[in-house]
């Protein structure tokens, strides 16, 4: 066992340690040894500082601590690690190319990769070229493309987040973009006009559409 | 929608289970929109029935972290935080104020450090039992907090590893209390009660004793090799911790005696 994988059954461990009694005791303690002796010196380390914390009484300190600074900081730690995890998203996690550049390269022709993820070959067309608003997608639309093309949701979504794509595949340029975004349709509209899409797969997007279409219009 | 189900196994090799109840609360606002979401999601009065538990919002955050929604993680983080500081500050209530603010934001960190890995799934238990993981995180954090405070302050650390026994046990033995006054006492709740306040004359090793033994009730020695005790904790002897002890409750006795009016 590595020194992580180590770590993480020890949280493991005090997770449940923790979960089975409110208070620590010499019993609660003996026994959670027994059953683990091999983390039997971060057992006895743990209860002491479990029993202090309990016990010891409140500091003399007489500053208060503000809640709402608290809270500020804890955002602000938040935010850091969205940042630092995007970072290094973007570096060791190059984006897809496109849904079909995606769906080729596994050997999937665009018939096949619309069946697999219930559209029509338009309805992939227009998602592979970001013509469709990315609020207005539901999560299942994703999921089915991510399971089709091998890819993860995150890669997918980090995809259709992305600016529209024109017909010869180059992105609008950023003068174009305001227009592009009004060019840009909702997800169910664009089922909804679908005529080469089967009835069968219409009904089951547009079965989704009550909770999906008002998250839409809320962005 | 499909839930996202918990990979994570215990020690045991059993799958963590989300309650019941966690389940149906995110099957029941996983489809919401913000603008229902977010109200009730704000809901902090426990006996709602449109209360959220904090097991629910972990999910929630993850979800919508792994579609990166970043303004709904962040919204819903800012309500788990607040949630949480409370509870968080009344456990480290001993700490001084300095102290206790980079204790709440070390837990934080760990606490969402967890929620946000979508790599891994340590943080499962988060939506299982979510106050146990953050009564587990703030313990750790104070352990590292008292470590470090001793260190700053130059006094001897909590920590047992940095006791050694040989020197320390002579300069006790020079001091000791003489051997008919090392009665291994037990204090009545009452008196600890009483006594609890007046803890903070102690210095470091001689109050983690003295809780060690009258709140924790550990033995002082054992015939149990197993059995964890007071003087294989401090890496001392016996007698140098009845010595304390003893110490302790003298040091304690004046205080009480100067407290009553």
């Amino acid at each position: 066992m590595n020194n992580r994988e180590w770590r993480k059954d020890l949280e493991d461990v005090l997770n449940e340690y923790v979960a089975s009694s409110s208070n620590p005791s010499k019993e609660l303690l003996s026994e959670w040894i027994r059953r683990y002796p091999e983390y039997r010196q971060e057992i006895i380390d743990f209860t002491a500082s479990w029993s202090l914390m309990n016990h010891l009484p409140p500091s003399p300190d007489i500053q208060e601590v503000n809640e709402e600074t608290l809270v500020l900081r804890g955002m602000s730690i938040v935010q850091n690690l969205l940042h630092q995890q995007k970072q290094a998203l973007n570096r060791s996690n190059p984006s897809l190319s496109g849904l079909l550049d995606e769906g080729k390269k596994q050997g999937l022709s665009i018939r096949v990769l619309a069946e697999r993820s219930i559209m029509s070959p338009a309805l992939i067309r227009k998602l592979d070229r970001r013509l469709i608003r990315f609020p207005s997608i539901p999560s299942k639309a994703i999921e089915r493309i991510a399971q089709a093309i091998s890819a993860t949701d995150s890669l997918v979504i980090h995809y259709l987040q992305g600016e529209p794509k024109s017909m010869a595949g180059a992105r609008y340029r950023s003068s174009e973009r305001i227009s592009s975004s009004k060019e840009q349709e909702d997800f169910f509209n664009a089922v909804r006009e679908d005529l080469s899409m089967e009835e069968e797969q219409r009904r089951y997007w547009l079965a989704l559409e009550s909770h999906d279409e008002s998250r839409g219009n809320e962005e | 929608m499909h839930i996202q189900p918990l990979t994570h196994h215990n020690n045991a090799g059993e799958l963590y289970q989300r309650p019941n109840i966690i389940t149906a609360q995110i099957q029941n606002v996983i489809e919401l929109p913000p603008y229902l979401l977010f109200p009730r999601a704000r809901i902090s009065d426990s006996e709602s029935p449109d209360f959220l538990k904090e097991e629910c919002l972990v999910y929630l955050i993850r979800e919508y972290h792994r579609r990166r929604e970043e303004a709904l993680v962040n919204d819903l983080a800012e309500i788990l935080i607040r949630r949480s500081t409370g509870i968080i500050q009344s456990k480290l209530v001993s700490l001084t104020a300095d102290a206790k603010q980079d204790a709440h934001s070390d837990v934080i960190a760990k606490l969402f450090d967890l929620i946000l890995d979508m790599e891994n799934d340590r943080g499962d238990f988060l939506q299982v039992r979510y106050w146990v993981v953050i009564e587990r995180l703030t313990i750790d954090v104070f352990r590292r907090h008292c470590r470090t405070l001793s260190q700053k302050k130059n006094t001897i650390s909590i920590s047992p590893s940095v006791f050694s026994n040989s020197h320390d046990d002579q300069m006790q033995a020079r001091n000791l209390v003489s051997g008919e006054t090392l009665a291994d006492t037990q204090l009545s709740v009452e008196e600890l009660m009483l006594l609890q306040d007046g803890l903070n004359i102690l210095d470091e090793q001689h109050k983690v004793a003295f809780i060690l033994r009258h709140y924790a009730s550990w033995p002082i020695e054992s015939h149990d090799p197993l059995e964890p005790t007071i003087s294989q904790y401090f890496d001392k002897t016996p007698r140098t911790i009845r010595n304390w002890l003893t110490q302790v409750e003298k040091q304690l006795e004046r205080w009480r005696q100067n407290e009553q009016p």
